[in-house]
């Protein structure tokens, strides 16, 4: 690790900045609080008419994963898209070029600096949900799911990373961003199963959808927690989490090796 | 009475004003325009997914069909577009005006200073996803549910579409109007906007406690509930009366506690 000094220190600094907004923070977990409330009622209402399954989820794990979904949701979502947009729009990137690091470790280890305070103290506030809801609708959770969640989640933050800065590559080309990444990260969330599980689609998009990254940052988490998966489909999973980060990877090097020819520096 | 009425007048004409302005100034910027409608349509599509969970799974909330519930989301919807059409670019910028000091210009201007500020911008692109697919939503669920279409009943839609109108004005001003004495209230207003999306159902889907606060205290279940409410005859005299006191009480609350923050101002950086 001491080979990257200068990614720690981003890193550190990452930790910093995140501790300087704890209030902020703190009202971003309460407005979590109110889609989860929502969606617990209708699901309350729709499972009270009798049918004990609904898209293939029992009204435990349908809960279940509601909760973990809004909190997964909460922590892999960057704003990233936006901060590297703007700073290839305005120039920023001019004094990154300079500099003896490359961009993408600079962000990767800032985003990963930032993220450590939320996703410590998200972890712990998921699982005393999971705990109380796991012992109130009689989910039994092992251990091992436990661990395979957390190694999920870490999969999915950096997968969750290289779509933004795959996706904020298109700013390159565009002449105005300030809306378009609104878009893309709103479609992001929802076809990664952030808004509701991706069952709701029918039958031929969610098939579409697995052959798509985005289900594995938000969809398969969830699911990891809830119950749903078993062993293997699990391990399936982490492991396609792992391909898509590879090819994710290899998709934004070349996105931006072709933006950069388009880079005009502008403003600086 | 005359002078009054002499006001009101001055004021349509500067609100009309206000509107070509931003429509030319929109016009300007095309690929903006057109984005703002995407981003919209983003939105507009997470909220359908809702529709399609209520429709696949033939949710009935006490003994409001699936149709029944369309009307409520599309009501929600259209409240949604109205307000990103009138209200929100102007909430957003209070606080940067506060921040910045730019009030301080704003505030020699001969009119009222709450009505430029609150006013001033509309934006004309983004609220067009919304109103027709809210309008549609409540057709549909209106003519499903073969509730006759009579002059009664469109005034009384009408009429509690405008009191939500108000009360929406109301109530998102307020994390606006709180920067005048804490400088970021961006936390404030998150929690405001997912509040606002529990009226995204007919509210029996909540239990008794909650109706009660979203009705009484922090009236936000009013702004969609009332207008689907009514033309289907489940408001009660009470009720109706409620939600056309409630605006009027609103806005004389909004208007004492402006007047108590520009009294804060502090005019920094200016």
């Amino acid at each position: 690790m001491s080979i990257y000094p200068k990614y720690i220190r981003v890193f550190k600094l990452g930790v910093q900045a995140s501790m300087e907004y704890r209030l902020d923070f703190a009202f971003s977990l309460i407005s979590a609080f109110f889609p989860i409330m929502i969606q617990y009622y209708i699901w309350t209402a729709v499972y009270g008419r009798g049918s004990d399954q609904f898209f293939g989820y029992t009204y435990g794990e349908m809960i279940l994963y509601t909760i973990v979904a809004a909190i997964v949701t909460k922590i892999v979502t960057t704003h990233m898209d936006h901060v590297i947009a703007s700073d290839i729009k305005d120039g920023a990137l001019n004094k990154y070029l300079v500099q003896p690091a490359s961009y993408f470790g600079l962000k990767l280890f800032t985003l990963l600096g930032q993220k450590l305070f939320f996703f410590t103290v998200m972890l712990a506030v998921l699982f005393l949900v999971i705990f109380y809801f796991g012992g109130r609708y009689a989910i039994r959770i092992p251990l091992v799911n436990l661990v395979c969640f957390v190694a999920a989640m870490a999969l999915s933050l950096i997968l969750n990373f290289l779509i933004s800065y795959t996706i904020s590559a298109i700013a390159f080309w565009l002449s105005e961003i300030s809306y378009f990444f609104e878009m893309t990260g709103l479609l992001v969330i929802i076809l990664s199963g952030g808004v509701f599980p991706i069952e709701v689609f029918g039958r031929t998009v969610s098939s579409l959808l697995s052959y798509l990254p985005f289900k594995y940052t938000i969809y398969f988490p969830s699911n990891v927690i809830n119950g749903k998966l078993v062993m293997s489909e699990i391990t399936e999973g982490l492991l396609m989490q792992i391909f898509w980060i590879g090819v994710m990877f290899l998709v934004s090097k070349l996105v931006w090796r072709i933006g950069f020819k388009k880079y005009l520096g502008l403003g600086g | 009475m005359k002078t009054r009425l002499g006001t009101l007048k001055t004021y349509g004409i500067i609100y009309l004003q206000f509107i070509k302005n931003c429509f030319i100034a929109q016009m300007e910027y095309r690929t903006n325009f057109i984005l703002g409608i995407a981003v919209e349509i983003a939105y507009l599509l997470s909220k359908l997914l809702y529709v399609v969970v209520v429709y696949k799974s033939d949710l009935h909330i006490g003994d409001i069909p699936p149709d029944g519930i369309l009307m409520f989301v599309g009501t929600y919807t259209m409240m949604t577009g109205l307000y990103s059409g009138l209200f929100f670019t102007n909430f957003v910028r209070i606080s940067d005006y506060v921040r910045t000091g730019e009030l301080d210009l704003l505030m020699v201007k001969p009119i009222s200073l709450q009505f430029m500020v609150s006013l001033r911008y509309i934006d004309l692109g983004m609220p067009i996803p919304n109103l027709a697919a809210g309008i549609t939503m409540v057709s549909i669920g209106w003519s499903a549910l073969g509730i006759t279409v009579t002059a009664y009943h469109l005034f009384l839609f009408a009429l509690y579409l405008l009191s939500a109108l108000v009360i929406t004005y109301c109530l998102m001003i307020i994390p606006a109007i709180l920067s005048f004495w804490f400088v970021n209230t961006g936390g404030l207003a998150g929690i405001f906007y997912a509040i606002w999306d529990a009226n995204n159902m007919p509210m029996p889907i909540y239990p008794r406690l909650i109706q009660r606060i979203g009705v009484y205290v922090l009236p936000f279940l009013v702004i969609t509930n009332f207008a689907p409410l009514s033309v289907m005859e489940r408001l009660d005299g009470g009720l109706m009366l409620w939600g056309a006191l409630v605006p009027i009480l609103l806005l004389v609350c909004v208007r004492l506690i402006w007047r108590k923050a520009i009294k804060n101002y502090s005019s920094a950086s200016g």
